[in-house]
């Protein structure tokens, strides 16, 4: 069976359901890996502008997850426990690059208007890379969906902590789109 | 576009084929490599929790605390409560430098622990952040009990019940004590090379050529290893020597100048690539021809003269020959004479030849130093008797008056050619034959008389030798002068520099001393540039600093400057010690030393040397056995000032 036919089978697998043959979880681990890849990346890329180290947590992620797998695949959404993981693997990563978030300089940008829909993508990747490590995730995973109470569990903080990242990411944001160095606020 | 239409666009964003067909390949890497890891028996997850992180735990705390142990971050919590409660996690308590379990948490203890100057803020930020119910950070520094310091860069979060009322702080710690020596370490270095200026004043503006004084250090370099010749070039415009064309000659000094000038590009041409070319005098330009053998330094010499007197140089807007003379002489490694000794002998060769009515005497190795000795002697000497001395005074203004209320007296040579040039060279060989004091006595009768003969309110700076420091003749003499001439000793300051002082630690406070009971004032020269150090102003009685050129004449436009003479202004004002910039250049420079405080300002924006007016007094005056004129240790390029 070729690859794509798997995957294409792959989708008929719902979380919560029960196992099948290991064939069978792989090629359902494999459609999985691939609908979400460029959203993790997004989300790593959004906290470190390394690309290396990027797609070095990465993998990493995806290879926990993959050893996970038997048991997220039956959580409501998975991706929760991903993104938690992929933010351990870029610490991690950093870690052995002896590198530190926040020594980086980030030289100021021109923002393009984006003109479609890959462009703005683009666009919000680096704008969220200029912003404070934890304000990037927040807004991040609020774009993806979650609820606060879920970020707050998916990155370890206080409830009323992602309440005021919230906030703030947006804030500097929207001064950057505006073309303005947003000020560092007094929570991050 | 609006931060809302970005992120829904961006939303709608497919992946292309590409990436598509990247994500599949992707995936089967991770499935291989994940086979393989099993296969070896490795864990990829056993530094992750496997629990949902979506499934809502009503603990914040703990839950706060779970996340930070797995990212190997401490955690102090902090409950309200009747009296609140503290915990903090071990990674924490190692962070506070004990051991985990060792002490009993509270608030009080975590506060001991902070850094005294960190004190408010850290408590700052905790209120901050209950009050505002919002998010803080903060580095501090903790004090261990053992009493290290360590960087902890902490969040500080409020946590709330379930109903959301808000039930405490935690803080998720760090420490960071290696990053923030990075952070420092990459700050300093960013400002270091925004402070270090990376070229040294080593060479002429105008003719490129080395200075007096770097040239002399290339021939100490050249003497400690292997062999060479030193040639020394001496150039003047042909014709009549013209004896006082313009009262003092300055025309002619003008001329010559300009010839040197473009003397210096066609020399610079002519030797080989390795020659180093510097400016040994007013009309003297050296080659250093280090490693070339006695043949090829010649046949260079005889070629860069010849080339020399056969080329019409543009000077003034005229076409001019020029007159040359060339001495050269060899070293090697047995020889023992220094930079200076090899520059005199090669002074002396060209000064042969030209008496001879050659281009260019050769000597095969330096000369004895008896003999050496006795020739310097003799220069000085004819110098003296010949009457080749003029002085020149530069005006010092009074920043605070805005007024010209001080001259400097400057030495001028008359050269060959009646010009008078900066007698830098001179000096040096007059200090080396000890024949300096003779020269700064009659500097020093000059001013008395122009003190004895002008105004009350004038006031006369003369540069005095490190080597007449230490002669209790000149004192006397001076003594003597003042009895004589009736003259307020007030209205003199000597100026000597810091090599001076180092000479002769003892004789130079002795002098200076010295200088006090005369009532004279005493200036530190050229400060800031030598080897002098901080050690003369709270040892000496100064009453003056004058700050080197170096650090004044771009000060506008460099930092490094502005900082470097506000905190000497600043010591000295503490010290109760006035203040000189030298080569003030430009109305700006003014303004700027005045704001810092600086009390006097000389340099061409004041006014450059004039001659002193040789008034029928002066010049009929009986001068000391001794001789004539004297003073300053000005390198040509302060001929500015």
């Amino acid at each position: 069976m070729s690859v794509a036919g798997v995957a294409k089978q792959a989708q008929h697998y719902r979380p919560g359901r029960p196992l099948g043959s290991p064939d069978a979880i792989e090629a359902e681990f494999a459609a999985f890996c691939e609908r979400n890849l460029s959203r993790v990346r997004n989300f790593l890329r959004g906290q470190c502008r390394d690309p290396e180290i990027v797609e070095d947590a990465l993998q990493e992620t995806f290879l926990a997850a993959r050893e996970a797998w038997p048991k997220i695949r039956e959580y409501d959404e998975p991706m929760g426990w991903v993104y938690n993981a992929a933010r351990y693997k870029l610490r991690k990563q950093l870690e052995r690059a002896r590198r530190d978030l926040s020594i980086e300089d980030v030289p100021a940008e021109q923002i393009v208007q984006p003109s479609d829909a890959r462009e703005a993508q683009e666009t919000l990747v680096g704008l969220l890379s200029r912003l404070p490590v934890r304000q990037a995730q927040v807004f991040f995973l609020a774009t993806e969906g979650f609820a606060e109470n879920q970020i707050a569990g998916i990155l370890g903080i206080a409830r009323n902590t992602v309440h005021a990242y919230r906030y703030q990411a947006r804030h500097a944001l929207q001064q950057l789109l505006a073309g303005e160095r947003p000020q560092t606020s007094a929570g991050e | 576009m609006n931060l809302d239409e970005l992120v829904e666009l961006a939303h709608a964003a497919q992946p292309s084929a590409l990436e598509a067909g990247q994500a599949r390949r992707t995936a089967r890497r991770i499935q291989r490599e994940y086979k393989h890891a099993t296969a070896m028996g490795h864990s990829l997850i056993e530094d992750l929790e496997l629990r949902d992180p979506l499934t809502i735990d009503s603990d914040e705390a703990a839950r706060i605390t779970r996340a930070a142990q797995m990212a190997k971050l401490g955690t102090f919590t902090w409950t309200c409560g009747e009296t609140g409660h503290m915990s903090w996690s071990d990674e924490m308590s190692m962070i506070l430098g004990y051991a985990p379990g060792a002490v009993q948490p509270s608030a009080e203890l975590l506060f001991n622990l902070i850094h005294e100057e960190d004190h408010d803020d850290f408590r700052e930020a905790i209120k901050h952040s209950w009050q505002q119910r919002s998010v803080r950070q903060i580095t501090c520094r903790v004090v261990r009990p053992d009493g290290i310091v360590r960087h902890m860069h902490c969040h500080i979060e409020v946590l709330v019940t379930e109903d959301g009322q808000p039930s405490g702080i935690i803080g998720t710690g760090q420490d960071v004590t290696n990053r923030e020596l990075a952070r420092r370490e990459m700050e300093r270095l960013k400002r270091r090379c925004e402070t270090v200026l990376t070229v040294l004043a080593d060479r002429e503006p105008d003719t490129c050529l080395l200075t007096r004084r770097r040239f002399l250090d290339e021939i100490d370099r050249a003497l400690r290893a292997g062999s060479g010749a030193l040639l020394v070039l001496s150039v003047e415009t042909a014709g009549e020597s013209h004896p006082q064309t313009t009262p003092g000659g300055t025309a002619r000094a003008v001329m010559n100048e300009q010839l040197v000038g473009s003397v210096a590009a066609l020399v610079t041409n002519l030797v080989s690539r390795g020659d180093m070319c510097g400016r040994v005098g007013a009309n003297e330009i050296g080659v250093l021809m280090h490693n070339a053998p006695t043949r090829l330094a010649r046949a260079t010499a005889e070629a860069v003269l010849e080339t020399l007197r056969s080329q019409e140089f543009l000077v003034r807007h005229s076409r001019v020959r020029a007159q040359a003379w060339g001495g050269l002489v060899r070293y090697s490694a047995r020889t023992e004479a220094d930079s200076l000794d090899l520059l005199v002998d090669a002074e002396s060769a060209w000064r042969r030849a030209k008496a001879r009515g050659a281009a260019l005497k050769v000597l095969t190795e330096p000369a004895p130093a008896a003999e050496r000795r006795d020739t310097c002697r003799g220069r000085i000497l004819t110098a003296i008797q010949d009457n080749r001395f003029t002085l020149y005074a530069q005006p010092i203004l009074d920043l605070n008056l805005n007024q010209v209320t001080r001259h400097e007296i400057l030495l001028r040579l008359l050269d060959d050619t009646n010009a008078p040039v900066a007698p830098a060279g001179f000096l040096d060989i007059a200090e080396r034959v000890d024949e300096i004091l003779a020269i700064d006595m009659m500097v020093l009768d000059r001013a008395l008389l122009l003190i004895a003969e002008g105004p009350e309110t004038a006031h006369y700076h003369v540069n005095l030798s490190g080597r007449s420091l230490g002669d209790d003749r000149l004192l006397r003499h001076v003594d003597d002068q003042i009895r004589r001439l009736n003259v307020d000793a007030g209205q003199l300051t000597f100026e000597i520099t810091e090599t001076a002082v180092i000479g002769n630690m003892t004789e130079a406070r002795r002098f200076a001393h010295s200088v006090r009971e005369l009532g004279c004032q005493l200036a530190l020269d050229d400060f800031g540039s030598g080897y002098g150090s901080f050690t003369y102003l709270k040892y000496f009685p100064i009453d003056l600093v004058k700050i080197d050129g170096d650090f004044i004449s771009k000060i506008c436009t460099t930092k490094v400057d502005q900082v470097m003479v506000r905190s000497v202004v600043d010591i000295c004002a503490a010290l109760g010690i006035r203040t000189i910039a030298e080569f003030a250049e430009d109305a700006p420079t003014v303004d700027l030393l005045r704001g810092y405080g600086i009390e006097f300002a000389q340099g061409y924006a004041i006014g450059k040397p004039a001659p002193i007016a040789q008034s029928r007094t002066v010049s009929s005056l009986a001068l000391p056995t001794l001789g004539e004129r004297s003073a300053k240790r000005d390198i040509p390029r302060s001929a500015a000032g």
